[in-house]
């Protein structure tokens, strides 16, 4: 039997949402300290364990799960937009050089001011991510003529070159303390996260996934091409530059306050295309609730793992993802 | 902070006052218990060196350190007993691997940090996220930030510690006993002509330590004319071209990155250094250089005694 596209996104939806919740308990529940939670719950005693348990939950493990959820989410839903808009499977949220952007204002931030003058790395990342996607998209519109697919695809490449260097040339003045905080920063870290980088990070994945939810049936037919878009009444250019910009400005959010998280913005949604089909009105909330599944499921293995120490969690979505996607791959 | 600039203004009171309202309601949930004890009120009270005050309402009781330097520190201070957690690579004195470790240098867990319930946590400038610091803090745990450029910042440290871990007998101690020390280094080379120094503390590319380092500190005052002294950055890159030019009298190589034999065996290769054929190539551990605690006295000993060998005639 054959659902219509509503009944398939509340089916899948469900599903998702009911999975995000187990992985978001479960995460908030495993820790590297062992404390007795079921215990502490029902006993409903007000002991100085208690209060430091209750602290560890929801002053600890709480945000950082939700920054996870949040971070996957917003990486997800805009792996979709910039994968669609290119038509091109191999594009990702970094796509427009978000990412070297945003690795370059962290870095000058880390280097020139050890962090604790101006406003800090993460608006300076923000700032580097917004200055990489005007630069981008300057080039794309100065360039009237060609292709458009493959002129944002090239700017993005160079600018993203350019970003590297840049940043390459700061880390060469830079010491070995602040070399090592380059690191953790570009592994990805979602270990010291609170509630107000939720907040934020949230408002622009929340703000833009609504937004660009809104076009996803003008999504599906810019995919179908072009001409096919204009004929059925699609405003391309300008739809097109919304889409990017509302991917752009979320994925921007999402690295300046996490790093650079490799891998879910490309594999997620091809995963959720695989199955559930190519149609963006399904795709997008299955990506969205998807992706946060899995990056709180990743940052929870990151954190327990190899205790005591804690693994990048771009490494983990790589690692457990990447054999999932390729079994997929096979079968299909 | 940046964030507002993007909320509208009257919302932002409404907001705010909500918080304030979530976050009473959770402090009175949290600590009840800790309001009813009772305390002799002993404020202490200094000043870490990013300026800022720290204030405890009685001694630090339960301390973690972030960096081996303030391990030592602590135990220098006889404060080991308040030690509950320190990192992993906190391996001086013996006693530090008693004490629970909250994971490695740099990257320690947060979690495990709560979990330790301290009462102060220490932590270097350098080698601590800036996050870390504003997290622990915003969770009511002190954090006093360390950041010692040169000898005499770690006097000023061991003193301020004294007074938060009221241990103030024991700093002003230690305090004597490392000016003593050095005063002794410093008469023993007065008037001596000072060799030129290398220091390399990366093999591949060359990494010199620079003058606007601590080490380079330590060099100028253990009486070395360090050939990197006028770098713009704590800890420049060299070619071995300069180095040629330059000649240093003395080549020092840290052990971190290379065994010792290599160290030696890389730097043989240059006949044309003087350093090279006169034998003077020295190996030096990183644990007792880099540290900036009441240790590296015994580092300046070593260094002074590498400088001018003529002045420490006997091995003591």
């Amino acid at each position: 039997m054959r659902l219509n596209v509503l009944s398939r996104t509340m089916v899948v939806s469900m599903m998702f949402l009911g999975l995000l919740t187990v992985t978001t308990a479960v995460a908030v529940m495993v820790g590297t300290t062992s404390q007795d939670i079921i215990a502490l719950l029902f006993s409903g005693a007000e002991t100085e364990q208690a209060g430091r348990t209750w602290m560890i939950l929801l002053e600890y493990r709480l945000p950082r799960t939700l920054l996870a959820v949040v971070v996957g989410a917003g990486l997800a839903v805009s792996g979709v937009v910039f994968q669609g808009v290119t038509r091109n499977p191999l594009a990702e949220p970094y796509l427009m050089g978000i990412s070297a952007g945003a690795a370059l204002g962290a870095v000058i931030s880390i280097t020139l001011s050890g962090e604790y003058q101006f406003f800090g790395t993460s608006v300076a990342a923000f700032l580097g991510g917004l200055v990489s996607v005007a630069l981008v998209y300057g080039l794309v519109s100065v360039r009237k003529k060609g292709d458009y697919v493959n002129t944002v695809i090239l700017a993005g490449v160079i600018v993203a070159a350019l970003m590297n260097a840049l940043m390459l040339l700061v880390m060469s003045v830079s010491s070995s303390h602040e070399l090592q905080r380059i690191l953790f920063w570009l592994m990805g870290d979602f270990s010291l996260a609170d509630y107000q980088e939720v907040q934020v990070a949230g408002l622009f994945v929340a703000g833009g996934s609504i937004f660009i939810y809104a076009q996803a049936n003008r999504l599906n037919l810019l995919i179908a091409g072009d001409e096919t878009a204009a004929y059925l009444g699609v405003h391309v250019a300008r739809t097109r530059t919304l889409l990017i910009i509302a991917g752009s400005l979320v994925t921007g959010a999402v690295v300046s306050v996490a790093g650079t998280v490799g891998f879910v913005g490309l594999v997620i949604p091809h995963v959720m295309r695989l199955l559930f089909g190519p149609d963006n009105r399904v795709l997008l909330p299955a990506c969205f609730l998807g992706g946060a599944s899995f990056l709180a499921a990743a940052d929870c293995i990151a954190r327990t793992a190899a205790y005591p120490l804690e693994l990048p969690v771009g490494v983990v979505t790589a690692l457990t993802g990447a054999p999932f996607f390729l079994y997929l791959l096979i079968r299909k | 902070m940046w964030f507002r600039l993007f909320s509208k203004p009257e919302l932002q009171g409404g907001a705010d006052r909500f918080s304030v309202l979530i976050l009473s309601a959770l402090v009175a949930l949290l600590f009840p218990v800790a309001e009813a004890e009772t305390r002799e009120p002993v404020r202490v009270c200094t000043v870490d060196h990013l300026s800022r005050e720290i204030c405890l309402s009685r001694p630090a009781g339960r301390v973690v350190s972030l960096a081996p330097s303030l391990t030592e520190i602590v135990f220098a201070l006889s404060g080991g007993n308040l030690l509950v957690g320190r990192t992993a690579r906190c391996n001086h004195p013996l006693e530090a691997s008693h004490v629970p470790a909250v994971g490695p240098y740099m990257s320690p867990d947060p979690e495990r940090i709560i979990d330790l319930k301290p009462d102060l946590v220490l932590a270097p400038k350098d080698g601590t996220k800036k996050r870390m610091v504003t997290r622990l803090t915003d969770l009511g745990i002190p954090v006093f930030v360390e950041d010692c450029r040169n000898l005499d910042d770690i006097s000023d440290l061991i003193q301020r510690l004294g007074r938060i871990l009221d241990r103030e007998r024991e700093a002003a101690r230690t305090i004597e006993q490392f000016d003593q020390q050095r005063k002794l280094v410093r008469e023993r080379i007065q008037a001596r002509k000072k060799p030129s120094v290398l220091f390399a503390v990366g093999s591949s590319p060359l990494v010199v330590v620079g003058g606007k380092s601590f080490l380079g500190c330590l060099i100028r005052e253990a009486g070395g004319i360090n050939v990197a002294e006028n770098e713009r950055i704590p800890f420049p890159k060299l070619s071995i071209e300069e180095v040629i030019t330059k000649d240093p009298d003395i080549i020092l190589v840290l052990d971190k990155e290379l065994p010792k034999e290599r160290c030696i065996e890389t730097w043989s290769r240059h006949r044309s250094l003087k350093a090279v054929r006169e034998g003077r190539i020295h190996v030096m551990n990183a644990d007792l250089l880099a540290r900036p605690s009441p240790r590296i006295v015994d580092g300046l000993r070593q260094l002074a005694r590498i400088f001018h060998p003529s002045a420490f005639p006997r091995d003591e």
